[in-house]
């Protein structure tokens, strides 16, 4: 690392100060800088990366740049907690053009709690500020010597000393560093992540890259906010055809594909997905059994909601903010399958105070209801002897957020280790109805009465993963068998998979995807008017299959196998109790048969390593053996 | 007749009604009943509706018919799915307007942007 343009302290609180050197950004395409930066806290230097356009348009942006200098930077076995474990932020060509949703940026790790490969999404002003500080991406890594904000502009980096804001709730920091940079941008952590909670977020103006603890990540690096700005703007390469692109995709965007969102937001999933039996209750001890029709969107709608919120250069509005006992909340179908179904909560109260309580703390709703599900079972069962948790305690829920997002006592210090540390504490019995997979925490839909679902919770990469795989798709499409499927249902999951990883690496919102009307097409068509690209479909579908490949072979560096590839056992034992689909078991044949093909249609080994073949198909041999990625096994 | 039950214990014969708590009660009735969810339900503006048994197509047209402000956006004035999901008894997806509805079935209707 060069370190080029270090100068001294000139303020008390700066702990270090950087210029960036002048290595000439990308020319000829639009969209890209083409350079990226690599920030050290430990040592207080920076360096600058080139990425070339054939790097560029094999990954595109977003996720997919985010995993692939993951691969790059991140050394193989490194514990994600610590010093030399790298947190990439990665921004996307799209990202300040005129395309609606785009205004998204992509946070990579190795997961603390998954420890296997993790790029989660967030959106709003943070990408179009972070993008113009003249990069691609920032690679951090090190550890600050005290908990500090990094700054980085156009123009310069520097690192502040911010013992007054560690501690703060996200709300409050918020609020500092509002008075402290007007007009920038900045992503931060809670409590939560400063604690190293394994479930940790990072948060930029109320929304979080929620999944798999990047906040304890951050919080490892004793980095509470990365502030952004500058004056760097892309060129788009055919700018009369991106408005005019833009405009369509608007008014697409208004209609009645995306009215869901618009009028009731996520929420509206609870009674629909509860009556098809697929909205788990209790720790997947049932579906549609509780009643929770009151935490429906169609009913939340006229009593509770106070707000809808769009992200930035964002023409759908999805974000519903509903008032609770000590201010608003922003409540998504996870947030009510997390902590009301799978505790089996039915006090709206509780449930939404809980929610902010998760957002002001830092925490992924999703993990800590599942975890508190999980151990209310394991109570129940007489596996874990948690007081605080032992009976039915009307209006606990909150408590119990709180000593998670803040690791008091016995309850926060094991229940914010997640799920899969938890059952490793407590046994094989535990182990067998412990809700994870790879360790991520499972979403709220249920695997027996969505099998395509569950195949995609199980060999999605990041692990329990509803936003990389969308089976439900699969499963709640007609002319198959819901309870049943077949390989050619298989075919549909890798498809959608495949459109999810491309939707995440461009970036666009996934709640555009029924607006696109022929959906690689116009995919080709928004990134061609911006990078000037010859860019078809069909290279579109390639990059999409590279992107999930680069995450398997991240996870196979770090040891992950086909073992991995599975669901809790509780599953393939136990009857479904209530709703539509009562009495579902998982088929263990079936599954691993349905994964076996999955597996083929991959590219990838029957033990599920990517074949070489593979690799070469995708461009990827030499970059996967440069990065020690190749698993000669898989031939 | 009206007798109060679980109504996934018995989704086949049974339908779902609403009391003022939001909580699920259970009344049996005759014909099919078509249950609404989601942005269905804000334009159609009723939770539910009873209609004659038919093929799926009959008990869609119904549908239309008696809200019509669901056509254009997610039925066609003849009661083809448009940006509609369609599923029976809580269990089968179907396009089929063809398929049989009888006495005691449920349809539910709801709009094509799963997920979240």
């Amino acid at each position: 690392m060069s370190g080029a343009g270090e100068i001294p302290r000139t303020q008390p609180n700066v702990l270090w100060s950087a210029v960036p050197d002048g290595t000439a950004a990308v020319q000829g395409c639009g969209g890209y800088h083409g350079r990226y930066l690599i920030i050290d806290l430990t040592r207080g230097a920076v360096q600058v990366c080139t990425l070339g356009q054939e790097e560029l348009r094999r990954v595109v942006g977003g996720a997919g740049l985010g995993v692939y200098l993951l691969l790059r930077h991140n050394p193989p076995d490194v514990d994600p907690l610590a010093s030399d474990s790298c947190l990439v932020i990665a921004f996307s060509p799209l990202v300040g053009s005129p395309f609606t949703t785009t205004a998204k940026f992509a946070i990579a790790a190795k997961s603390p709690l998954t420890e296997r490969c993790c790029d989660s999404l967030c959106s709003s002003a943070f990408a179009l500020a972070g993008k113009r500080t003249g990069f691609d991406a920032l690679v951090i890594k090190g550890v600050a010597d005290q908990p500090c904000v990094l700054v980085v502009s156009d123009r310069e980096v520097h690192a502040l000393a911010a013992p007054e804001l560690w501690g703060t709730t996200v709300s409050a920091c918020d609020r500092h560093l509002a008075a402290r940079y007007p007009g920038r941008e900045w992503v931060t952590i809670g409590p939560a992540g400063e604690r190293l909670v394994r479930f940790a977020t990072i948060q930029h103006d109320g929304r979080h890259a929620g999944r798999g603890g990047l906040g304890a990540v951050m919080g490892s690096k004793r980095l509470k906010a990365v502030v952004v700005s500058g004056n760097c703007f892309t060129r788009i390469a055919e700018p009369e055809s991106a408005g005019r692109l833009a405009r369509e995709l608007a008014a697409r965007s208004l209609g009645p594909a995306t009215a869901k969102y618009r009028l009731l937001g996520t929420v509206a999933n609870v009674a629909f997905l509860r009556r098809v039996g697929a909205l788990p209750e209790r720790n997947f001890r049932s579906a549609g059994v509780e009643p929770l029709e009151h935490f429906s969107g169609e009913d939340l709608l006229g009593e509770q909601r106070v707000a809808r919120k769009s992200c930035a250069a964002c023409t759908i509005g999805c974000e519903h903010r509903f008032r609770t006992a000590g201010g608003e909340a922003r409540v998504e179908y996870e947030t009510i399958y997390a902590l009301a179904a799978a505790c089996g909560r039915q006090d709206l109260d509780e449930v939404l105070e809980a929610a902010r309580l998760c957002d002001e703390l830092g925490l992924d709703t999703i993990s800590t209801g599942v975890t508190i599900g999980f151990a209310l079972e394991c109570v129940e069962r007489g596996w874990l002897r948690l007081p605080e948790m032992a009976g039915h305690v009307r209006g606990a829920l909150p408590g119990w957020v709180e000593a998670i997002g803040l690791k008091m006592g016995d309850l926060g210090e094991l229940l914010g280790e997640g799920v899969r540390r938890l059952a490793a504490r407590l046994g094989p019995e535990a182990e067998n109805i412990a809700p994870h997979v790879k360790g991520l925490e499972l979403p709220g839909y249920e695997p027996r009465a969505m099998p395509m679902m569950g195949l995609g919770l199980a060999v999605t990469a990041r692990g329990a993963d509803h936003n990389r795989t969308s089976g439900y798709e699969v499963d709640l499409s007609p002319g198959h068998d819901r309870l049943a499927p077949g390989f050619e249902q298989v075919a549909a999951l890798v498809e959608q998979e495949n459109r999810a990883a491309l939707m995440d690496s461009l970036i666009l919102c996934k709640f555009l995807r029924r607006a696109l009307t022929d959906f690689y097409a116009d995919c080709a068509a928004m990134l061609r008017t911006v990078t000037g690209w010859d860019v078809t479909s069909g290279e579109l579908r390639e990059v999409a299959e590279r992107v999930v490949t680069l995450r398997r072979l991240f996870n196979t560096r770090e040891g992950a196998d086909c073992s991995e590839d599975t669901l809790p056992d509780r599953f393939f034992r136990e009857p479904l109790s209530g709703g539509p689909a009562a009495g579902a078991v998982l088929d263990r044949s079936r599954f691993y048969r349905l994964r076996a093909h999955y597996y083929a249609l991959r590219g990838w080994s029957p033990d599920g390593l990517v074949r070489l073949d593979t690799l070469q198909r995708l461009s990827l041999l030499p970059f996967a053996e440069a990065v020690g990625a190749v698993c000669t096994r898989a031939q | 007749m009206e007798v109060e039950k679980d109504c996934f214990t018995c989704p086949r014969q049974a339908v779902s009604d609403v009391n003022g708590n939001g909580r699920d009660q259970t009344v049996i009735r005759a014909g099919v009943t078509v249950e609404f969810f989601g942005v269905v339900r804000l334009v159609a503006g009723r939770r539910r509706l009873d209609v004659k048994p038919g093929s799926l197509g009959d008990v869609l047209r119904q549908v239309v018919e008696q809200c019509p402000t669901l056509a254009p956006a997610y039925l066609t004035s003849t009661g083809r799915p448009n940006q509609c999901q369609v599923v029976l008894n809580g269990l089968l997806v179907t396009d089929d307007l063809s398929r049989r509805v009888s006495e005691g079935e449920s349809v539910l209707l709801t709009t094509l942007d799963l997920g979240g």
